[in-house]
């Protein structure tokens, strides 16, 4: 029963195998066939990458010859580039130079000015301090021309401008009302706004007063007491005026 | 070799002086920071009986104290001495009994030559001597600097005295002291009018008010009086006019007047506390001390009262102004940060500030030689008050009174 149990699994053994077999032999030529086709779409493909390839280099070598024009091109333009600096940079430079030179030459012309213009007014400082100084000893002929000089020569100075008050106390100094009465209103009329001008005004009514012009010395003290009601010349010309 | 050079441009100097009589020598004599100038003993040609000082010390006194000698005193001629302190002539003398009392004869000599390049007689009683070794101090010392010097002059000045203040006069150098007025009353801020007139303040009547009067006699009559104070008299020798601080009017104002007492006008109204006035030389300006800016402050102003500015600024204190004779600076007292009182000067406009006293003590009241050529003033130390002088710059200090008593001093010729 075993034989007869083998023997049949001998039979469906070789008859599964016989079957199998064929089976393998259509799969095999089967797969033979695709195996060719792919072959044959290898190769294709193949010849279809080279030929892209090809078409690939051509294009890199195309590619790589326009950039190197273009590179050139640029070495070209930045060499020009870097001319153009390095002319620029000199220009600069010339420029600067160029700047320089106009510096020292402003600052020199700065200073210049500058110490002309300190040495101008310590020069007037001088003159004025030497007129004063005359004045204050009573030379008061040497002050007057001193202080004409200084008026004449410095008009635009303040100290120019206060020589000419200076100029009428020294001649009321000297008694010369008539002088004076000139002088002080050619200041007053000449500089309003002055630094001696309420000085002025009573100066100028004490000139009046020495040469009796009482109504001019009224109008003139009555301007001192609208321009300068607080000053100490008002105060006074009030005390004479009562 | 310096003092080899001035002692040939001293006698050189001299030499032409003498030749020209009156030649300007202020530029030779310039030249010198001082002169060196031998002084020696007067001989007595008879016996008299000199009965105050010696007239070559009073003479070399004079050159000391003047600033602008260095002076080498000997007894005897002495040419090695003279000759080593570069001296190249010096000054003698003889006395002798004459008619009128004493006829005195002063020289100059060549040290070198022994020759008399300058002689002048003079003559006096034996109390006279002072004054004639004076003069001929002035003499030689204008023909050396063609200005006339101030050996002659006088100061007045307040000494306390038994319980009063009076009015005190001296030579220039301390000597020949005489009291002015009298009694327990209080005088102050004396002033040379003229050469025997005097402006003062007195409480003779129980306030106080400005008196006139002589110096010979101490005489006076009421000069200014008011309700209120009268004090600080000044006295412009230009014009005669009288400047002075007054409470007339509420506060103390500066008021001046003519020396007949006429034309009173005020020059400061309201301002503060206003006295001390003192004239320029010119008589066209008045120095004063102002409180109006909260400390007393040094102001000048026009003799009418316009134009008043302050001058000096540094100090807590400034007062007494003093004009200068050259009008080109103001002494004044001063007090700064250390609480000494100081003599200090200014120029007119208020510039150049500067320190001239750097002594112990406090200095106050300066007065200018009527030459301007020295700065007198008070210096108080230890209790005791004394006049000093120095140049203007401050140098050549010398004590002069050493009385302790002398305030308020005023310098006239």
């Amino acid at each position: 029963m075993r034989k007869i149990a083998l023997l049949y699994a001998t039979i469906l053994f070789v008859v599964l195998f016989q079957g199998c077999s064929s089976i393998t032999v259509l799969r095999t030529q089967e797969l033979y066939a695709v195996r060719d086709s792919l072959k044959a779409e290898i190769t294709a493909l193949g010849k279809k990458l080279d030929e892209q390839q090809q078409t690939q280099n051509e294009l890199l070598r195309l590619i790589r010859a326009d950039q190197q024009v273009r590179f050139s091109e640029l070495e070209r333009q930045i060499a020009d580039v870097g001319s153009g600096l390095s002319e620029s940079q000199y220009r600069l430079s010339k420029i600067d130079e160029k700047t320089a030179d106009f510096q020292k030459k402003l600052e020199a012309k700065l200073a210049s000015d500058s110490l002309a213009t300190n040495s101008r007014g310590a020069e007037i400082a001088k003159l004025f301090q030497i007129a004063t100084g005359d004045f204050n000893a009573g030379r008061f002929d040497i002050a007057k021309s001193g202080f004409k000089d200084i008026a004449s020569r410095f008009p635009e100075s303040s100290q120019g401008q206060e020589a000419e008050y200076w100029m009428g106390e020294c001649l009321y100094a000297k008694k010369k009302y008539a002088e004076a009465e000139r002088a002080l209103l050619l200041y007053v009329k000449k500089f309003p706004q002055g630094a001696k001008s309420c000085v002025a005004l009573y100066k100028l009514g004490l000139c009046y007063e020495k040469l009796n012009k009482d109504k001019s010395k009224e109008l003139v003290w009555k301007k001192l007491f609208e321009k300068c009601p607080d000053s100490q010349e008002a105060a006074l010309a009030k005390t004479r005026t009562e | 070799m310096i003092r080899k050079l001035c002692f040939s441009l001293c006698i050189l100097g001299l030499g032409s002086v003498l030749q020209a009589e009156k030649v300007n020598l202020s530029i030779y004599a310039s030249r010198f920071d001082s002169i060196p100038i031998g002084v020696v003993d007067f001989k007595a040609k008879s016996k008299v009986r000199l009965s105050e000082q010696e007239p070559w010390k009073i003479i070399a006194n004079d050159f000391d104290l003047c600033g602008r000698f260095h002076v080498v005193c000997r007894p005897v001629f002495d040419s090695a001495v003279f000759a080593a302190e570069g001296a190249g002539f010096y000054v003698g003398g003889e006395y002798a009994v004459a008619e009128n009392g004493v006829a005195f004869t002063c020289f100059v000599c060549d040290i070198a030559t022994g020759e008399k390049l300058f002689t002048k007689e003079y003559q006096g009683d034996g109390a006279s001597v002072r004054q004639l070794a004076h003069c001929f101090s002035n003499e030689l010392y204008e023909l050396l600097f063609g200005e006339r010097g101030m050996f002659t002059s006088h100061i007045l000045y307040i000494a306390a005295d038994g319980g009063g203040k009076n009015v005190v006069i001296m030579d220039y150098d301390g000597g020949n002291r005489r009291q002015i007025t009298k009694g327990k009353i209080f005088n102050l801020f004396p002033v040379f009018t003229g050469p025997s007139a005097m402006l003062w303040t007195s409480y003779l009547k129980g306030k106080p008010d400005i008196y006139k009067g002589s110096i010979i006699d101490g005489k006076g009559t009421v000069f200014i009086a008011s309700r209120g104070i009268q004090v600080s008299p000044a006295f412009s020798a230009i014009d005669g006019s009288v400047a002075y601080a007054s409470s007339r009017g509420g506060s103390l104002d500066i008021y001046t007047c003519a020396l007949d007492g006429s034309g009173t006008k005020q020059l400061t109204i309201g301002g503060g506390v206003e006295t001390a006035p003192c004239w320029s030389p010119s008589g066209y300006q008045i120095a004063y001390t102002s409180d109006r800016p909260g400390i007393p402050q040094i102001y000048i102003m026009d003799a009418d009262g316009a134009n008043q500015r302050r001058i000096t600024h540094k100090s807590k204190y400034s007062d007494s102004p003093a004009w200068s004779p050259h009008g080109d600076l103001i002494a004044f007292t001063s007090m700064r940060d250390d609480g000494k009182l100081d003599i200090w000067t200014v120029s007119p406009e208020g510039t150049n500030e500067m320190q001239v006293t750097d002594l112990p003590g406090f200095h106050e009241y300066p007065v200018w030689s009527p030459d301007g050529s020295l700065i007198g003033f008070i210096t108080r130390s230890g209790g005791k008050s004394d006049f000093y002088v120095m140049k203007p710059d401050g140098s050549h200090v010398r004590q002069v009174t050493s009385c302790g008593d002398v305030q308020m001093p005023d310098w006239g010729n």
